[in-house]
């Protein structure tokens, strides 16, 4: 009881000194026994979250997994925590408290995966960088809100021939329309994929939820609780958030955008702006047309014909390095990619190869 | 049914039908971020205004589009208010919605009417066509021209109320703050209603339609 108050003092001290521009990570990784029947299990963090196994195991079956949970670890951001063998229990979260559901089921705790590497240095040490606004929340109509515009219609038409009383009664249901919208709390995610001579990395942000995946996971306002719903038979889950937007920032697993001036190996891009390292246009951006797969970077606009990119996506560059932002063309239209130090910059321009 | 009737449901169908399957049809079908208040306005801005005539006391059936066209407004209000659309910018645009849906509405009464003969009831059809559906598209069709950039052709556009109402539909328009004034669609509109007044005053007596018919 004593170290969990320590704990948790600890965890509220560090949230409250958290240098700005980058939160608090809310996902550790646990490895936990499994042993059947089991219907669920609850790891419950609280007060900053929980996690909810949907197991379905049968008697005698026995699964050792590793899940993520909403945890802080009072001592996690620290220098060197983590790095000794005589490390304090401190440096990992709290135990949480573990509720398995089912007729005679067993979930036992085994040992906490080593500490998650700080999101900005995923990749590698890039700096902060600006990370896309969470999009706005998805929203739709309740179902008696339909039944109420499909009657308003029938009253009107009933009543064509009293606009008198027809109109009283539409300005009325309109009324009780207005509250009918719904609000799903949750967006499509905006992401944006980042690549250099480090690496690549995909940030993401989203109002509500995430799918499930690893990673550093920040949320806002980071009072907000986090739930991470795990289910074993598919394997997958999601990570949401109470009232909050999350951002994650995760190593880019799978096909990386090649987007090699010469010839696009990657997306369809419907905007493109790009800097050159060197050279006449040094340092100012230069927006282009739209780049298509397989095509060589189209010339750029003319000042003025394009619009700028957005301040977030700036927000981190080096300064004096080569540099390609796009918006990628569909995907819900909230997904981008930011380039820095390339080792080709477009038409042959000079400084065209340089590494970091 | 009469052409009235017709032109309510087309209108109606309009609004409402994208915002219901947008909810419920998986990955929506609406653009992410557009204003969906602006998307439902835009059938009743296109349609209120039509200077048609009423051919007989029966094709009038006494429902005016301003009758049908709040709730699935109000639908729209709500759905942009429960995404966070400022609620100051949702009421500007209300506003500028009403003025240019009695604005619209009243012309096509006005111009209904009165007589078919004589160059100003020529004049309100043919301005209508000018000032609200010709400038979107126009700057749709000029798209494609490389000498006239987005600016512009926003601006163009923006001479219509439809087009003034469209740039609410572009990303997260209404969700930056509340629109401007619409200037120069409220001279438009106030231009072809005088010459619908003006072409009025000119229609014989007898070919006054009975009152609460509309367009």
């Amino acid at each position: 009881m004593t170290h969990r108050l320590i704990a948790l003092l600890g965890s509220v001290i560090l949230l409250a000194s958290a240098p700005s521009g980058q939160g608090e990570n809310r996902r550790w990784e646990m490895e936990l026994e499994l042993v059947g029947p089991l219907d669920s299990v609850l790891l419950d963090c609280a007060p900053l979250g929980e996690t909810r196994i949907h197991a379905d195991l049968l008697e005698g079956e026995r699964r050792t997994l590793v899940v993520p949970v909403p945890a802080i670890a009072p001592l996690s951001e620290f220098p060197g925590a983590g790095s000794s063998a005589s490390a304090s229990e401190f440096e990992f979260p709290p135990k949480p408290g573990i509720s398995a559901m089912g007729a005679g089921g067993t979930a036992r705790f085994l040992r906490w995966l080593p500490r998650p590497q700080s999101g900005e240095k995923i990749g590698a040490e890039v700096g902060p960088r600006g990370r896309p606004p969470a999009p706005r929340a998805i929203a739709r109509i309740r179902p008696g809100g339909i039944a109420l515009v499909l009657g308003a219609l029938v009253l009107a038409l009933g009543l064509r021939r009293r606009a008198h009383i027809a109109w009283p009664a539409q300005i009325l249901l309109a009324a009780l329309a207005l509250g009918s919208g719904m609000d799903s709390g949750e967006s499509i995610p905006a992401r944006v994929l980042e690549g250099g001579t480090w690496g690549w990395r995909v940030t993401e942000s989203a109002r509500g939820a995430l799918p499930s995946g690893s990673g550093w996971l920040e949320v806002q306002p980071e009072g907000a609780r986090v739930r991470f719903d795990i289910t074993l038979n598919p394997l997958g889950g999601r990570v949401s958030a109470e009232d909050g937007s999350l951002v994650r920032i995760s190593a880019l697993e799978g096909p990386r955008p090649a987007l090699d001036p010469a010839s696009s190996g990657g997306p369809d891009l419907d905007r493109v702006w790009s800097r050159m390292s060197a050279g006449a246009d040094f340092g100012g951006w230069r927006a282009h047309g739209p780049w298509f797969t397989g095509e060589g970077l189209p010339l750029p606009l003319p000042p003025g014909e394009a619009p700028d990119p957005p301040g977030w996506l700036l927000k981190g560059l080096k300064p004096g390095t080569y540099a390609l932002l796009g918006h990628i063309a569909g995907e819900g239209g909230h997904s981008w990619v930011r380039i820095e130090g390339t080792p080709a910059a477009p038409n042959g321009a000079p400084g065209s190869r340089e590494s970091r | 049914m009469n052409s009235r009737l017709l032109l309510c449901g087309v209108a109606w169908s309009l609004s409402v039908v994208p915002l219901v399957l947008d909810g419920w049809v998986p990955g929506g079908v609406l653009p992410p971020g557009a204003s969906r208040f602006g998307l439902a306005l835009l059938p009743w801005l296109a349609l209120a205004g039509i200077p048609f005539r009423a051919r007989a006391a029966d094709d009038v059936a006494g429902l005016p589009l301003l009758v049908l066209a709040p709730v699935p407004l109000c639908l729209a209000l709500g759905l942009d208010l429960a995404t966070g659309t400022p609620v100051a910018a949702l009421i500007w645009a209300a506003a500028q919605a009403g003025v240019l849906l009695v604005g619209l509405s009243l012309l096509a009464r006005i111009s209904g009417r009165s007589g078919p003969e004589g160059a100003f009831a020529s004049a309100v059809g043919w301005g209508w066509v000018a000032l609200v559906p010709a400038p979107p598209l126009l700057a749709l069709a000029l798209g494609g021209s490389e000498a006239l950039g987005a600016d512009r052709l926003w601006t163009m556009a923006e001479v219509s109320p439809l087009g003034w109402v469209l740039r609410w539909t572009t990303a997260d328009a209404l969700g930056h703050g509340a629109p401007a004034l619409p200037l120069l669609p409220l001279l438009g509109l106030a231009l072809l209603l005088g010459l619908a007044l003006r072409a009025g005053q000119g229609a014989p007596p007898g070919q006054e339609i009975q009152e609460g018919a509309g367009p």
